[in-house]
């Protein structure tokens, strides 16, 4: 092992996160070169004075006092079903001093569109095991995997966007679509609302990409236009091999590009969500971490 | 559900979940840096894990389950409207010869006696995490206050392992250049302390170890 390890691997080994034969060689080295046993010991007592002085945060009365009076009300006013699912999504139930609060700074479109919430809410409860934390951020690929890659994918879902065709619902209500597509596609269709831009849905239809059952939606931005693929992907992986992932806050968007459109590619729960437009990689990219 | 059944229901709910209401509202803290905007946040995550409480498994991680709420929340509806003034170096591993803290500066950082004018070094460990972007702030608070594994961290902020890692990695690496510069403004540092050792010196001492087949 060498010094560049030791610096880069000193984080995991304070935090116990390295395997036994690695930190057995960590230690190795450590006791043999004092520039690193200085440097991991400085990480070590860094990581001890913040537990030191963070730890004893006590969470003020008043508030524990708020959040049993918002839990009683909330207690009151809403049911709950009785298959087990989340409610429907509603308008947020007023938080004290919130409106106060952020009131001087600008607000996202996101905090007031109730499908919106719901749609972010998806994010809680979504652990895609097979892909978070075992995929490596640029996917490598096997030639196995490769042959079924990402860049297939990419070229048919661009070629989608290409072709024009008629929309069979008309937008713009994402709860009206996403309703049309029940029974039409045997998985959960929700259309993004997105929350930094103005992208309209226009409406959608059914459609394929390679040869799974997709719903295809189409969105006004800003004059350009935007599609949305929705499917379920081979194996319930996203079909990204070979194409760069991209990390943004609470997911991660993988980016190609063919025949001048940008195509990018987002999971939720089980539902792999393939966005094009022929705007810039960063704005599709955009449009991909905001909804 | 009767008066009575939802009632029972949330005590239920209450009892088991203000177990983590310090940790929650600390990590609030850390995030926004402002108590008012970290009561609202830590409210509307109860409000949230109450209404969607069907989703949490009995028996599982209530506390990585609450923690994720509250990040996700943070991410999605504080942060964008937040004014991130972060600092994080930019470069990432290139230069090895890293300051660092030892021992004994900590000592002298530590007491409350030592003769130099200066904020008590808690306030500077917290300052100097502040000065973090809020992603780091993050993973910095979950791994070394709420002591998170890197799985469950993954979980939570909703990244590969690897990004929690790196974000790790850099984020204590900017925390202890902050450190170390404090330490030395204020005198704390020992003599001879400032830098560590340059990799050439490890470098040869590693080939001689090589040379004599002991790695």
């Amino acid at each position: 092992m060498r010094c560049r390890d030791v610096q880069q691997f000193a984080s995991a080994m304070v935090d116990g996160e390295l395997d036994a034969a690695t930190a057995l060689e960590f230690e190795r080295h450590v006791g043999m070169c004092e520039a690193c046993r200085v440097r991991t010991e400085s990480e070590r007592l860094i990581k001890a004075e913040l537990r030191r002085h963070l730890r004893g945060t006590r969470a003020p009365e008043s508030l524990r006092r708020r959040i049993h009076d918002a839990l009683g009300e909330a207690g009151g006013g809403v049911e709950r079903p009785a298959d087990g699912r989340a409610p429907p999504a509603r308008r947020e139930v007023p938080v004290r001093d919130l409106e106060a609060g952020m009131a001087a700074r600008p607000r996202s479109r996101f905090a007031f569109v109730p499908y919106a919430v719901a749609a972010g809410l998806m994010l809680f409860f979504v652990f895609p095991r097979g892909w978070l934390g075992t995929r490596p951020i640029t996917g490598a690929s096997t030639a196995r995997q490769a042959s079924m890659g990402g860049p297939l994918f990419v070229s048919d879902v661009a070629g989608k966007h290409a072709r024009s065709l008629p929309v069979e619902v008309n937008g713009p209500s994402p709860e009206r679509v996403g309703h049309w597509f029940q029974g039409k596609v045997d998985f959960p269709v929700r259309p993004p609302v997105f929350s930094q831009v103005r992208a309209d849905l226009v409406g959608g239809r059914i459609s394929w990409v390679r040869d799974q059952p997709a719903a295809h939606l189409y969105y006004d931005f800003d004059g350009r236009r935007v599609s949305v693929l929705i499917f379920t992907p081979p194996r319930r992986r996203l079909p990204v091999d070979g194409i760069p992932g991209i990390c943004v806050p609470g997911r991660t968007v993988y980016v190609g590009r063919s025949r001048g459109v940008n195509v990018a590619f987002v999971q939720h729960d089980k539902v792999a969500y393939a966005l094009a437009s022929d705007v810039p990689e960063q704005q599709v990219l955009g449009l991909a971490a905001g909804f | 559900m009767s008066d009575k059944e939802s009632a029972r229901d949330v005590s239920e709910f209450e009892a088991e979940s203000t177990a983590h209401l310090d940790a929650l509202y600390g990590l609030a803290l850390r995030l926004t840096r402002r108590p008012t905007d970290a009561e609202d946040l830590v409210q509307e995550a109860y409000l949230r894990a109450f209404r969607f409480r069907d989703h949490y498994t009995p028996g599982t991680n209530l506390r990585a389950w609450m923690f994720k709420i509250l990040t996700n929340l943070f991410i999605n509806r504080y942060r964008r409207s937040m004014k991130e003034t972060a600092l994080l170096d930019g470069s990432d591993g290139d230069s090895i010869a890293e300051a660092a803290l030892s021992r004994q500066s900590v000592r002298l950082l530590r007491d409350p006696e030592a003769h130099f004018e200066a904020p008590l070094f808690g306030e500077q460990v917290c300052k100097a995490l502040e000065r973090l972007p809020a992603d780091f702030r993050a993973v910095v608070v979950l791994s070394d206050v709420e002591e998170f594994s890197y799985k469950e961290i993954a979980e939570i902020v909703g990244c590969p392992i690897g990004t929690v890692m790196s974000r790790l990695h850099r984020a204590r690496r900017s925390l202890q250049r902050q450190l170390v510069e404090y330490a030395h403004e204020v005198g704390a540092l020992a003599p001879g302390e400032e830098r560590a050792p340059a990799e050439p010196t490890d470098l040869a001492s590693y080939r001689a170890r090589r040379g004599a087949g002991t790695s």
